[in-house]
């Protein structure tokens, strides 16, 4: 149904896939939607490895069984294979991901172990799939390559219904807000949303003030830097790191945990006021 | 009693753990014989073709009960298999998606499974060395390097670039023919002076292996081009009469031995802008192979089978190309 983008004009890392992945889990937690997560990244094992405590297990059935080769590739290699054929439709797509939360989340890996070459042409047929996984999906969230040197990317941010531009919380990053409203063609301001990465609440760049110099009516949307959140990805715990907190008290909003939920829920909120909104003008 | 329970216990984990280690050592034997075995032959494409037939074989036929998947897992799975079923069943139907998804997973399995890389990519064909390789390896690969350039167009554009479907005399005929000879495919394959990368040789491999598993053998690549239609088989002697004549008539055997007899399973002609060429640098190779693809070619919907009592079948094919089969 939407396509949800992620992306950034960063040369370096700012943590766009760890507030992409936040956000979609909690939208996958809090609303009755059907997700796709879709990374395009070349060899970032990062998606793979935040939800990835299933993978230990199934290295072990793997290990006992022998047989896992019997099986045929998942993930963006798979679907590829059925897209160059030409014979890929929506009701194929599950077949290839990865399930996280049933009927509520799951990711389709980005290629993992090929060589740049094989990994240009999996990136261009990363267009097509997005396109028809949409017809299956009602979101589906996607972790772009930043920059923007490949006309694929530039051709996917143009697809997008929504587009979440991510950034820093430093001064230089105004400055770019600001040059990006003025001039991009792609980023148009009725579908970009601002989003600051590892967010600090305790500096003097809060989201207001930011949201403030740029000249944007709503609070630029913000994922705050939890530890928490950061060990749990790295162990691959992010599902059991989110269910957990369903428990907290949410009225204790000096717990940085708390914090960081009502932002993305927060952030959720917005993506869906934006969805509606671009529903109601088609 | 106390000392007797622990050596009970003892004894009952002494042999658990015996168990499972037996289980684990039988696993990883297991694992050791499905390795892919290194000789010299292993990299011919007898040898890949075995290979490929049995992995694709192995994927297809798994119990997928018999693993223990989770309900979802198990439900994934086999809709992965029944489309690669489907896929391969498809494709010896003639659909083009199809075989490009089977051509696909055969690369995959060669590049990433079999250890095809750029070393011993040329024992299958000798890519390096072309006084080595034969006619049909050099049409296959010019054709390969046409079509990524021209799609279906390919032969044609071959074809009229060296005006190949002009008449010509040949040696031992007295009638000029429409004819491409096997010096023809060698001076073309001198001039194109192709350079290919590993990508192209294994792509060029896996068609070679991809027409003797389940396409239409040397004619597979060609039926697809956009051109008026193949016929195979339709001229020289089938095999059967030759050994009947064969032991009645001790010159004719020389002539055969000789190569001198036309072979049905040695004719492949094509229709092209009016004309029908006969490709006499192509072959079946064997009249079996040739029967395989009689068999297969006529199969789509059905239409019955091809037998004594009724010889021939006129039937389309899955992307509408009209088939005969005698």
């Amino acid at each position: 149904m939407a396509i949800i983008t992620f992306w950034n004009n960063n040369t370096g890392k700012i943590g766009q896939t760890y507030s992409a992945i936040a956000i979609a889990t909690q939208m996958a937690l809090d609303h009755n939607y059907k997700i796709l997560f879709l990374s395009t990244k070349y060899n970032d094992r990062l998606v793979i490895d935040a939800f990835g405590a299933n993978e230990q297990a199934e290295t072990v059935k793997k290990i006992v069984t022998n047989k896992n080769s019997m099986d045929l590739e998942s993930g963006i290699e798979g679907v590829a294979k059925m897209a160059n054929a030409g014979r890929l439709t929506a009701e194929m797509i599950p077949n290839y991901t990865k399930v996280i939360l049933r009927d509520r989340l799951e990711i389709l890996s980005g290629p993992k172990g090929v060589s740049k070459q094989e990994y240009e042409k999996l990136y261009e047929i990363c267009k097509e799939i997005v396109n028809v996984s949409k017809r299956y999906y009602d979101l589906v969230f996607i972790d772009l390559n930043n920059g923007m040197k490949d006309q694929i990317t530039k051709d996917i941010l143009q697809m997008s219904d929504i587009i979440i531009f991510n950034v820093e919380q430093k001064l230089a990053e105004i400055e770019n807000i600001t040059k990006i409203k003025e001039n991009s063609e792609i980023l148009l301001p009725k579908k970009t949303m601002f989003l600051i990465n590892k967010y600090d609440r305790e500096s003097k760049y809060t989201a207001k003030n930011i949201t403030r110099e740029v000249g944007e009516k709503k609070t630029i949307l913000t994922v705050p830097y939890t530890a928490l959140y950061s060990e749990a990805i790295q162990e691959g715990l992010t599902t059991e790191f989110f269910i957990g907190l369903r428990s907290k008290n949410f009225d204790d909003t000096l717990d940085n945990t708390v914090f960081f939920t009502n932002e993305l829920r927060r952030a959720n909120e917005a993506i869906i006021y934006k969805m509606q909104e671009l529903q109601m003008r088609i | 009693m106390n000392l007797i329970n622990l050596l009970a216990i003892l004894l009952v984990l002494a042999i658990a753990a015996f168990i499972v280690v037996k289980i684990l050592m039988a696993r990883k034997n297991q694992e050791v014989d499905e390795d892919v075995e290194q000789d010299d032959k292993t990299y011919t494409l007898e040898k890949m073709t075995e290979f490929i037939k049995r992995r694709l074989d192995e994927i297809t036929k798994i119990n997928l009960y018999d693993i223990g998947l989770s309900e979802e897992e198990l439900k994934r799975r086999k809709n992965k298999k029944y489309e690669l079923k489907k896929a391969l069943k498809g494709c010896t139907y003639g659909d083009v998606n199809d075989k490009k998804y089977v051509k696909e997973l055969i690369y995959d399995l060669l590049s990433k499974e079999y250890g095809v890389d750029e070393i011993n990519v040329s024992k299958a064909i000798p890519f390096d060395t072309p006084s080595l390789l034969t006619a049909q390896d050099k049409f296959d690969i010019m054709l390969y390097v046409y079509k990524q350039q021209f799609g279906y167009e390919a032969l044609t554009e071959f074809i009229k670039k060296y005006n190949l479907a002009a008449l010509k005399y040949i040696s031992g005929e007295a009638k000029p023919c429409y004819v491409i000879t096997e010096e023809e495919i060698n001076d073309i394959y001198e001039k194109e002076n192709l350079l290919l990368t590993f990508n192209d040789k294994l792509n060029v491999i896996t068609q070679r292996i991809y027409q003797s598993y389940k396409g239409y053998s040397s004619i597979d690549e060609v039926r697809d081009m956009n051109i008026d239609g193949v016929s195979g088989g339709v001229s020289g002697l089938p095999e059967s009469f030759l050994s009947q004549v064969a032991q009645t008539d001790g010159d004719y055997l020389d002539q055969i031995l000789d190569n001198k007899v036309p072979r049905a399973c040695d004719s492949i002609w094509i229709f092209f802008q009016g004309k029908s060429i006969r490709l006499a640098f192509l072959s079946f190779g064997s009249e079996s192979e040739l029967k395989r693809v009689c068999q297969n070619i006529y199969k789509y919907n059905n239409p019955g089978q091809l037998s004594d009592s009724n010889g021939y079948k006129i039937n389309e094919m899955k992307d509408r190309i009209s088939c005969r089969c005698c």
